[in-house]
């Protein structure tokens, strides 16, 4: 779909944020391909928020350098205007109606496409006459959604877009997304929770774990480069060795582990003889594995 | 259509070599294109692209510059001597070992594939 | 693709964010309400005064109702709140749709003076209107009053431009801290301002005897520009919230 010799849509170098002596991002060095789908998952916490807010330039990074097509975002006004962030508890004028949205968008975005605005608007059934602030959660996404997709941002960022949507406004969201961004090709990056929902839309993934990068590849490459081993806890040790451990669970005589690296042919056939069973980590497995580590937990309730 | 296990791409090559068995898509015609299967499926178009990209790397599509992507001739042909083959890894060969350690001779294995066959 | 795409003419304007803060009429509907209510307070108390026996046109009903303050309690209160969400709520908004802060702060000055400037024109026109009327035809006096310069359009147009102005920048700056620091930005920036203002004062007690009303037209332009400086340095080191 993509060159991946074009000039990425994002560069970060060492960037660092701190609040106070917190550390919510922590050197982070990382391309977002220009043009293609960049999904950016990780635990509560991990620092999604504040990295989308740095790469859209609500927020300024406390070292390193970031350039967004090119430029540090950060008070960079054509830069900035290429870019549509919403966040997900976006502030709105007192008594702002979504025809009063409606009209404020297209000021800003050059490219705004109001045939698509109404769409999604008549689809999600968005209330005219209610104040905006006093939209529930699921409506809030919605018009987020409707703002961050009808702006056609060459950089597109969608923090947690789906929070209060419903399985089928979901749906709707994912078509639309993906129908519009082969229709008008752009970069997007989304964060999400939704992995095993969302993963098919990915072309990147990004998995950021207490303000860290512990994975950034291609989604294709992700999946399957990790295996959930199970099994009795001596087969299992005798069998991954010294292989990397994501994670580990032990419930008594029993063992489950993410371990790293894809599983080959031999180490298929080594399980099958030690009665281990194999299968491929799927990216809701790899990103549980990373930043959280619950033998401790389970074996505190075991004794 | 997305089943656990299976990458994505590996699944969208399935889907559309089921369909050259099945006579859906028949030799010489035009399988649907990268971007409406990305748009139906929901799925990121490079993973689309990759799926049918392992599809053309064994022939069984092939690209023509500007129109899109054709089922190659023989394709159908391959494919069932491709599935065969995996058949028979998958499937017979385990059967001859657990027959082996039954201790059930050829003939009986075979008598009791032809009972299945007509109770079926 | 999206690289070659991206040009200077994309940028925000300021325009643009001053057209946000106009999409809703009310910031220009407003100060047409509170003069009528204005107007009709000063009508109903001249009422009272005149049923307790005092005489229009009398020295003494000129007196006191040249004294009518009510212009200055109803628009700063109006001004001062919208200052607030002209910052507060609009900046999230703004930034979101990929404004700079600076363009924003830019923009929200330019509201700022067209609303000053709207003031100054309405109270000019109510003015000319009130002394081509002999107050109203009954003895009212809503503009022609000693705070706005009795009667003098040069100093109600300076008194109402600066006026507004001032009240707005104030507000926004007010607000800006509280985007910038939370609650207790505003308590913090008003402990500040006391201590200052108080300081400059004790300061300039000496020159006190020497006052000239002009004084007060250059401590406005001041506190505006200080107010706009405080509002644009807050906001960027803001995170939208």
């Amino acid at each position: 779909m993509t060159d991946d010799s074009a000039a990425p849509a994002v560069r970060l170098h060492g960037v660092t944020r701190s609040f106070r002596r917190v550390n919510a991002l922590d050197n982070v060095t990382l391309d977002i391909q220009a043009g293609a789908i960049t999904g950016l998952l990780g635990r509560n916490g991990a620092g999604k928020t504040t990295l989308m807010s740095i790469i859209a330039g609500h927020d300024r990074a406390t070292s390193g350098s970031v350039e967004v097509h090119g430029h540090d975002p950060f008070e960079n006004a054509p830069t900035m205007a290429a870019v549509s962030l919403v966040r997900d508890n976006q502030r709105y004028p007192d008594s702002f109606t979504l025809a009063n949205v409606l009209t404020a968008a297209p000021l800003f975005h050059k490219r705004w496409d109001r045939a698509l605005a109404d769409e999604l608007v008549a689809a999600f059934r968005l209330p005219a006459k209610t104040a905006v602030k006093k939209y529930s959660r699921g409506q809030m996404s919605s018009l987020g959604i409707v703002l961050g997709l009808a702006s056609r941002a060459p950089l597109t960022i969608f923090d947690e877009p789906y929070l209060g949507l419903d399985a089928t406004a979901r749906r709707f969201f994912y078509d639309v997304l993906m129908r519009d961004y082969l229709e008008h090709p752009r970069t997007i990056l989304l964060s999400t929770h939704l992995i095993d929902e969302m993963e098919p839309l990915l072309e990147h993934v990004v998995i950021l774990e207490a303000g860290r990068i512990v994975r950034a590849a291609a989604a294709d490459d992700l999946r399957g480069s990790a295996m959930n081993v199970s099994g009795l806890t001596t087969a299992v040790d005798a069998l991954v060795g010294d292989r990397r451990v994501l994670q580990s669970r032990r419930i008594g005589a029993l063992s489950s582990l993410v371990v790293d690296g894809p599983a080959d042919d031999r180490l298929r056939s080594d399980a099958a003889r030690a009665g281990v069973e194999i299968t491929p980590a799927s990216l809701q497995d790899l990103v549980a594995a990373y930043g959280v580590d619950e033998s401790a937990a389970l074996e505190g309730a075991r004794s | 259509m997305l089943d656990d296990g299976k990458p994505i791409f590996q699944q969208i090559a399935d889907s559309i070599a089921d369909g050259i068995l099945a006579g859906s898509f028949p030799e010489g015609t035009q399988v649907p294109s990268t971007n409406e299967l990305a748009a139906f499926h929901r799925i990121n178009p490079a993973t689309v692209g990759k799926g049918l990209g392992l599809l053309v790397d064994r022939d069984i599509l092939h690209k023509r510059r500007g129109l899109g992507m054709f089922v190659s001739e023989g394709a159908r042909m391959r494919l069932q001597n491709e599935r065969t083959a995996s058949f028979r890894a998958a499937f017979v060969a385990p059967l001859l070992t657990e027959a082996a350690s039954l201790g059930l001779d050829l003939e009986t294995v075979h008598r009791i594939i032809d009972q299945e066959g007509t109770n079926s | 693709m999206t690289t070659a795409t991206l040009d200077r003419s994309d940028a925000v304007t300021p325009l643009n964010v001053t057209r946000l803060h106009f999409i809703e009429s009310s910031p220009l509907r407003a100060p047409l309400g509170i003069m009528a209510v204005v107007f009709a307070l000063t009508a109903i108390i001249a009422l009272v005064f005149w049923r307790l026996g005092s005489v229009p046109g009398s020295t003494v009903w000129v007196e006191s109702s040249m004294s009518n303050p009510a212009v200055l309690w109803a628009l700063p209160g109006f001004f001062g709140w919208l200052g607030v969400q002209t910052v507060a709520l609009t900046f999230p908004l703004a930034l979101s749709l990929g404004s700079t802060r600076r363009t924003f702060v830019l923009g929200t000055v330019f509201m700022h003076v067209t609303l000053a400037v709207y003031v100054t024109v309405l109270l000019l026109v109510l003015l000319a209107l009130e002394k081509a009327t002999n107050q109203w035809f009954v003895g009212l006096y809503v503009t022609n009053v000693f705070i706005l310069g009795s009667g003098d359009p040069v100093q109600l147009a300076a008194t109402a431009f600066f006026g507004v102005l001032l009240v707005l920048s104030v507000g926004g700056a007010f607000a800006a801290a509280w985007v910038r620091f939370g609650s207790i930005g505003p308590t913090v920036l008003a402990v500040t301002t006391v201590l200052a203002l108080g300081a400059l004062a004790v300061l300039l007690v000496p020159v006190f005897s020497s006052f000239q009303p002009w004084w007060l037209v250059v401590a406005a332009a001041t506190m505006i520009a200080l107010s706009v400086l405080a509002q644009y340095l807050f906001l960027l080191r803001a995170t939208a919230r």
